[in-house]
């Protein structure tokens, strides 16, 4: 028994000198394991559920009326070693699956998906400055993102929905500084896609600055004969601890058909503590007149307005978000509770995200 | 009863590894300045050693270990750096990066002496992007001191353990190099000529 418990001694005293030789910080972890879970409750104040299971509002994730509900499973593996990193993220669930990416057919269809890769590429510091990534990624374009986690609204917001969430190809970037840098790169000619269609034709390019401390600007192009050109500025500033502002400007023309999009959205943030913040997206989207239909949103030649007042609570790594959601179409495009043609829709929605 | 016995020592044993490890908590190498900031300060004492040796020796230690991070001081004897180093969550299964802290590090030399501060500790957290990197959250930037109003005691305790940890084994390296370096004249180079008239 002494030797048990001189054994069990050395255990614990060798099991504290590892855990101290750990705390030194490394330059890099050997291996890193990230991702999320959501899931989420939402109400559309009108009652109405369509046969899908949706309701009024039509953007992206949040979708089921009247029900608890699930958005993803996200795990996400990567590794540095010297100069070379990859990224490989998937996502298992509706959020990760069949809302965000086609099937084979180029259908949203829940039946045929079965996962979908958010993250897939290597990437190689050729110096300092400037470094090369190939792969399929998520989109330089835009505010918002798929995850939950890098959005502060849980519902998406009509520019999102309409825009590429993810691009495969081929891009390098040169820092300048940490004031600026540039990519550019060529992309596959479809967005949200494994593969192209018929050939590597996109052009993408962004530039960053940051003026002020504090304040990021992004400048972002995406154009290709076949998906179209893509304009787009997103911007936030820290005003100060508490208060921070965001700008998402874009405007999309769609080849050949004409069509398109416009739109703009604000998003101020105040944090009332450290664990409690609350934000408003102030949003105006336009369609232009045309043949292209948008993913979701007004006919062409129609515009929505929408405000979506949300907070995020904190609990660790689990944040609570509540959020409260009204858009108004320039034309009648929902059904109220009566189910008659309607311009204004709103709901409620609950959602618990754990990032890890 | 042998049972009990055995259990005590167990639970003292126990008890003993734990002690340790308080011990050894690296957070304890941070003390408190005159303004209430962290730091990690010490004087040594280097008899016999002139400012200018022990200058030239803070001067090379700060090019090995953050070039093109040292910043020339007004100070005379005085050796000035600024740089950052990243730190880890808490995770069981996996370290993930937490985010960075920034430091300046200030070695003063005096005739027979050194002294050298890391101060001015600034942690900036970082937060997942889209291409599932971990990056710098712009405009966030929290003092060493505030830190326990924006994150749990567990979290502080992690963070400042490892920003301990990293001071412990910086001023060990500065002081291993301060001992140990040798301050090398440049050679001049000796050229060869021969006299070949005088013969």
């Amino acid at each position: 028994m002494k030797k048990r418990l001189l054994l069990l001694s050395f255990f614990a005293a060798a099991a504290t000198f590892t855990a101290s030789a750990q705390d030194a910080p490394k330059a890099d972890p050997p291996l890193v394991i990230f991702g999320s879970v959501d899931t989420y409750y939402k109400n559309d104040f009108s009652g109405f559920k369509n046969a899908s299971g949706s309701s009024n509002i039509g953007t992206s994730f949040a979708s089921d009326q009247n029900s608890i509900s699930i958005g993803m499973i996200d795990l996400g593996l990567k590794k540095k070693v010297g100069k070379a990193a990859f990224v490989g993220e998937m996502s298992f669930g509706p959020r990760g699956q069949a809302q965000s990416i086609p099937n084979a057919a180029g259908v949203y269809d829940e039946g045929t998906n079965s996962y979908h890769i958010q993250n897939l590429y290597v990437s190689y510091d050729l110096s300092d400055k400037f470094t090369m990534t190939a792969g399929y990624m998520a989109t330089f374009v835009g505010y918002e993102v798929i995850s939950p986690v890098g959005n502060f609204n849980y519902s998406t917001s009509y520019l999102f929905t309409n825009g590429p969430f993810q691009n495969a190809g081929l891009k390098g970037t040169y820092t300048f500084s940490d004031k600026a840098s540039l990519m550019a790169g060529i992309f596959n000619d479809g967005w949200n896609s494994y593969t192209s269609t018929n050939d590597v034709s996109t052009f993408g390019a962004q530039l960053f600055l940051s003026p002020a401390k504090g304040w990021t600007a992004y400048i972002n192009l995406v154009s290709g004969s076949y998906s179209g050109t893509e304009v787009d500025l997103t911007t936030a500033y820290q005003v100060t601890d508490a208060f921070k502002l965001g700008v998402n400007a874009a405007t999309y023309s769609a080849p050949h058909s004409g069509g398109g999009f416009s739109g703009v959205a604000l998003y101020p943030q105040v944090a009332a503590s450290s664990s409690v913040t609350f934000g408003l997206r102030a949003e105006y989207f336009k369609t232009k007149a045309g043949a292209l239909a948008p993913l979701s949103g007004p006919a062409p030649g129609s515009s929505v307005t929408a405000f979506t007042l949300t907070s995020n609570i904190k609990a660790g790594p689990l944040t609570f978000i509540p959020e409260v959601r009204l858009d108004h179409m320039k034309d009648d495009f929902f059904v109220n509770k009566d189910l008659m043609p309607s311009k204004s829709a709103s709901q409620f929605v609950l959602a618990a995200v754990y990032a890890f | 009863m042998a049972y009990l016995y055995y259990m005590k020592k167990l639970v003292f044993s126990i008890a003993c590894a734990l002690l340790v490890q308080t011990a050894w908590a690296q957070k304890d190498v941070l003390q408190f300045d005159e303004n209430n900031k962290y730091v990690c300060y010490q004087v040594i004492e280097k008899p016999g050693m002139s400012m200018d040796s022990l200058y030239t020796r803070a001067l090379q230690f700060a090019g090995y270990f953050a070039p093109k991070r040292t910043e020339k001081s007004k100070v005379p004897g005085s050796v000035t750096l600024k740089d950052n180093f990243v730190i880890y969550g808490s995770a069981l299964l996996s370290k993930k990066e937490a985010g960075q802290v920034s430091y300046k590090l200030n070695i003063d030399t005096k005739d027979g002496k050194y002294r050298y501060n890391f101060g001015e500790f600034v942690f900036k957290p970082y937060k997942i992007n889209r291409y599932g990197s971990m990056a710098v959250q712009p405009g966030v930037e929290i003092p060493l001191e505030k830190m326990w109003t924006k994150y749990s005691v567990k979290d502080t305790d992690t963070y400042l353990d490892q920003i301990g940890a990293f001071c412990k084994a910086s001023s060990a390296k500065l002081v291993h190099y301060m001992d140990r370096v040798q301050v090398l004249r440049k050679q001049e180079e000796v050229v060869k000529k021969v006299a070949t008239d005088k013969w």
